[in-house]
């Protein structure tokens, strides 16, 4: 187990929202203020450093993140142990959905890393920040993912609804959060009023991969 | 699992092939793509190779028959005549059952803009790349995860996080679960 005060562990897509959006520099004032750690799996820094650093376009963005593990903003975890409780939950996610004699392999090792982490960090103040909508909807409503699946393949899915709550205790936050958060504290500095610089804010989230929908942005706003 | 496998299913490919090399004639784009879509939900299910390299090849081929200022290129008749060439002995593989062959003549349609010059080859490569990029969202908006779904294309987070955030995606009501203020709520309770 990992001990730590209150962790963030952050999946490769909300990495790559605020790197794509300028928004990196906002992750250092962000831990402060947090006063945790916050975490990334060696899966996730495989997909967010070492891939795209053998890709011109995204180089910069790689190098970037890299240096904010250099700086020990964010923390690396990668061991056996980790690997072991992945392997764990890939095992489950990845037979809870089944159409045509075929369980559906929906999840990554990406995703099932950071909840694998969750699980090895021993503190009640955690949460992943992830972008994507599949990790988010098999914790917080797989039902509609199961609906979703018969509504895109046209075909019955079968569930394994004991798995159900196995994922409902995984608590999920996106980066549009953490801007949110960022702009609250005046970490993001805009030269428009709340609502103008929130709905920027969060629209950039959205347009850079964060499923984040037009009608949360509306409502987020607000708050 | 190999979807090529199934008897029902090579036929069904069989069947798209043949469709293809017609729309490829008759310059059908909407035909073109109606078959592309038709492999994606097998690429969904099975995680199938061969149906991705189908999905994708067909998908950048309407792309391609649709530029009209791209037939009037001193190549244009050469790269037509080599990806209609492929595609019959595809067809030709996978009715005998040929399959390592016929991923062989899968191949040759993607490198069949290595014969052309100028801007022409550029075009049809970046076209083949943003077909991938294309057929991961449609993956993805199947309700596969992004990560596996790069994975499944061989394209990075970064390629697939620039393109579904143009799409309507998120925005689809089954998608929506924890409500905002509910999330907001927790996020600023990590904070303080």
């Amino acid at each position: 187990m990992i001990n730590s005060k209150k962790a963030l562990i952050f999946d490769s897509g909300s990495i790559i929202t605020l790197a794509l959006n300028n928004l990196l520099y906002t992750l250092e004032p962000l831990k402060k203020a947090f006063g945790g750690e916050f975490y990334i799996p060696g899966a996730v820094k495989k997909e967010i450093i070492d891939k795209p650093l053998k890709i011109k376009r995204f180089m910069l963005e790689a190098l970037t993140i890299k240096s904010l593990i250099n700086k020990k903003i964010l923390t690396l975890v990668d061991n056996e142990q980790l690997k072991k409780e992945t392997k764990r939950i890939i095992d489950v996610a990845n037979k809870t959905f089944k159409t045509q004699g075929e369980h559906i392999r929906l999840l990554h090792e990406g995703e099932t890393s950071c909840l694998a982490l969750f699980n090895l960090i021993d503190t009640k103040k955690k949460a992943i920040v992830i972008d994507e909508r599949t990790t988010r909807m098999l914790c917080e409503a797989p039902e509609n993912l199961r609906k979703l699946f018969e509504k895109k393949l046209h075909k019955k899915v079968k569930t394994e609804r004991i798995n159900y709550d196995f994922f409902r205790k995984f608590k999920i936050i996106r980066s549009s959060e953490l801007a949110f958060i960022a702009y609250k504290k005046g970490i993001i500095k805009l030269p428009a009023n709340s609502r103008e610089s929130l709905r920027a804010i969060l629209y950039a989230t959205k347009y850079k991969g964060c499923a984040i929908s037009n009608t949360e942005i509306e409502i987020a706003k607000t708050l | 699992m190999v979807v090529l496998e199934k008897e029902v299913e090579r036929k069904n490919i069989l069947l798209i092939l043949k469709n293809t090399r017609k729309a490829l004639k008759t310059e059908d784009v909407l035909l073109l793509r109606d078959m592309s879509n038709r492999t994606i939900h097998g690429v969904s299910i099975y995680k199938d190779p061969d149906s991705i390299v189908i999905a994708v090849t067909i998908y950048a081929l309407s792309k391609i028959i649709a530029r009209k200022d791209y037939k009037q290129h001193k190549d244009w008749q050469v790269f037509l005549s080599r990806v209609s060439k492929d595609i019959d002995k595809a067809i030709e593989h996978l009715e005998k059952n040929n399959i390592k062959t016929f991923h062989e003549d899968m191949q040759n349609i993607r490198k069949a803009a290595n014969n052309i010059s100028g801007s022409l080859k550029h075009y049809i490569k970046d076209v083949f790349r943003m077909a991938q990029i294309n057929k991961a969202s449609r993956i993805y908006e199947h309700g596969i995860s992004r990560a596996e779904t790069s994975r499944l294309l061989g394209i990075t987070q970064f390629e697939l996080a620039e393109y579904i955030g143009k799409t309507g995606i998120a925005d689809v009501t089954l998608s929506l679960t924890t409500p905002i203020k509910e999330r907001i709520k927790f996020t600023r309770s990590l904070f303080t």
